[in-house]
This record gives C-alpha cells, sequence and structure tokens, in this order.
C-alpha cells in the first residue's frame, strides 16, 4: 500500500514538474527574452545572458523534479564541467530531459533545436535570443556546427539525432563525428543513463515507473579525435572510426553503470 | 541545365570527390548501397549540386532520394 501512495506522489510531482516547466516556458518567452531584446541590443551580450537565463531556469527545473521525487539525478565528472571551452559535447538520449540536464551543466553551449520549436511562438524569442542552431537544412546544419566550433566555443550534439528507442541498441549518425573532424574541436563525451526507463520515445511524458527513476550522468574527460582514432588523410574513414570510436565509449560507460547497478552475489 | 549534362556533374563529383568508379554512375545506381556513399557524402553533394545548378533540393524530397536518377528528378522538378 505505501508504495501506492508514493507512486501517487509522484505522479502529482512529475504533472507539477511539467506544469511549472510551462509556465516557466511561457514566461521566458513571452515576457523576459522579449524584454532582452529591447534592453540588450548587442547580440554577443544577449546571447550571453539569455543562456545563462535558460541554464538557471533548467537548474531550477531539475531541482524541483529532485524535489519532488520525480527522478533522481547524479552527476559524475564535474570536474570536468567547463562551458568556455571549445569543444564538442556528445551525449546520447534517454529520455526527454537529457538537454535539460546537459543545458544546466553547459549553460553557454550552443545546441540544435528542431525546427519546428524554432517556429513555435511561445519558444522563438527564447530559441532566438539564445542564438541556438536550427535544423531546418541539413547542408546549413553542418556548417553552422562547424563554424561555431572554430569560432572557439561549445556546442552539444546528440549523435543518435533522436531519443534512444528502449532497449534497442544505440547507433550515432556521423554528423556529430563530422562535425568534430571538420572543425577540428576536442570532444567531451557524456553517457547518461537513466534507469528504470522514463520519459523515453516509447513512454509519455505521464508515465510514472514503479521505482524512483535514477539518471546517472556520466561525464567523461574531454580528448581529441586524434586521441581515439589515428588521424588520417582520407576524411571519410576518419569520421567513420571516430563515430564508431565515440560509440565505444559510450557503449561501454553505459555498460558499466549496468553492471554496477546489479548486485553481485558471492558464492 | 538539361538531365544529360547534370547527370555529367553528378558523375564527375562522384568519381573525383566520393572515389565511385565511373563505370559504376548509372542512372538507376544505389547511392547508398552500391555507391557507397554515407550520409555525409550526400549532404557534400547536395552542397555542391546547390553551387553548380544554383538549384537547391528541399530537405524532404532529398530524405527520399536513393538513385540517381531521384536526384535528377528532384532537381528538375522545381
Amino acid at each position: 500500500m505505501r508504495w501506492f501512495f508514493e507512486y501517487l506522489w509522484r505522479l502529482f510531482g512529475t504533472v507539477l514538474c511539467f506544469a511549472v516547466f510551462g509556465i516557466g516556458g511561457l514566461v521566458y518567452g513571452l515576457l523576459i527574452f522579449p524584454l532582452l531584446f529591447v534592453f540588450i541590443r548587442d547580440r554577443e551580450a544577449r546571447r550571453i545572458v539569455a543562456r545563462s537565463f535558460i541554464g538557471r531556469g533548467f537548474g531550477a527545473f531539475l531541482w524541483l523534479v529532485k524535489a519532488v521525487s520525480a527522478a533522481d539525478i547524479r552527476v559524475e565528472g564535474r570536474e570536468h564541467i567547463n562551458d568556455q571551452r571549445r569543444q564538442l559535447i556528445i551525449a546520447n538520449h534517454p529520455t526527454l530531459i537529457d538537454v535539460v540536464i546537459l543545458i544546466s551543466l553547459f549553460p553557454q553551449a550552443n545546441c540544435v533545436i528542431k525546427e519546428a520549436v524554432v517556429r513555435n511562438p511561445f519558444m522563438r524569442s527564447t530559441v532566438r535570443a539564445a542564438d541556438y542552431i536550427s535544423n531546418r537544412e541539413p547542408e546549413d546544419l553542418l556548417e553552422n556546427c562547424i563554424s561555431y566550433l572554430r569560432d572557439g566555443k561549445s556546442l552539444l550534439l546528440f549523435p543518435e539525432g533522436t531519443r534512444t528507442r528502449h532497449n534497442e541498441p544505440i547507433k550515432f549518425k556521423l554528423g556529430a563525428a563530422t562535425v568534430a573532424v571538420r572543425a577540428n574541436a576536442d570532444i567531451l563525451p557524456v553517457a547518461i543513463e537513466c534507469e528504470p526507463a522514463y520519459l523515453s520515445k516509447q513512454h509519455p511524458w505521464h508515465y510514472v515507473p514503479r521505482d524512483v527513476p535514477v539518471f546517472t550522468v556520466r561525464i567523461l574527460p574531454p580528448r581529441a579525435a586524434g586521441e581515439l582514432v589515428p588521424r588520417q588523410d582520407d576524411e571519410r574513414r576518419f569520421r567513420h572510426e571516430l563515430n564508431g570510436a565515440l560509440l565505444d565509449i559510450i557503449r561501454s560507460e553505459l555498460a558499466d553503470m549496468e553492471f554496477s547497478r546489479k548486485p553481485i552475489y558471492n558464492a | 541545365m538539361n538531365k544529360d549534362s547534370l547527370f555529367l556533374t553528378i558523375r564527375d563529383i562522384l568519381v573525383q570527390q566520393f572515389d565511385v568508379e565511373e563505370i559504376s554512375v548509372t542512372m538507376d545506381a544505389n547511392l547508398y548501397e552500391e555507391l557507397e556513399i554515407d550520409s555525409i557524402d550526400a549532404v557534400d553533394l547536395l552542397v555542391q549540386l546547390k553551387e553548380v545548378t544554383g538549384q537547391k533540393i528541399a530537405p524532404e524530397s532529398f530524405k527520399e532520394v536513393r538513385t540517381i536518377r531521384d536526384v535528377l528528378d528532384a532537381l528538375t522538378v522545381q
């Protein structure tokens, strides 16, 4: 019986979190960010302020998520956090709120936003003020990501391109590896696990598992592409091999997390 | 630009930049399976075709493209 009340409480907490997220998004999109456009005319300065607002907003949201026990979020490797560095942050994508977690940790990093969100009237001013990259045209997307990194800033990409289907193996598209190769940027891999499954591609947002979902976010040290696979002139081979190496890193971290979750019985 | 010269343009790009054998470039050759073009090559090809022809292929129709004939159709439809 007790777990049932806990479950009900978490269901309520989850609905509350989403309500707060929606209202917060409206306040940002309709009030704070339109005002930013009025008071800060310089695009660069506005971007920095906008992203720090978004990072804090996401941080507050995650505090609420933890406070109502909708989920627990454990971050490992905080010493590698640095959003001022020129690097490509890559992560696997198990849940809807991975980007919220990562942006709260790396607020000044750029990221790619769905065209539908860019056009959404409630979100438009937020996305524009933060100067995030739209995924509208594939050729521009690749070029925008590369030139942003070349400028010496950090960029966040989910190489899967969409959320992982739960219980299916992770696959990376080539885009992220190509961006790293062409921009000659360091790569900071982040492995994200959520157990039990929650906010995944197959589950609706109001699905609440019986046990508290625990996020493990493991931030690994940044590395140059040439450290992971031998640098080579044939770019196509380079990007395929780098992509494979990045996938191996994430998969082995996820396997390690799964292993350490399961109890070991000694005879 | 007519279809024949477009075909030759595409063939030249594929041969020179993507290490495709000239003989395997036919109208019905599948870019991804037969010519071993990956998704990034496809985007690069798209960028170059845009420069050469001045025409853009809509991202949605490029996703549907499988053969060289499909590329030509997507380019000349507009």
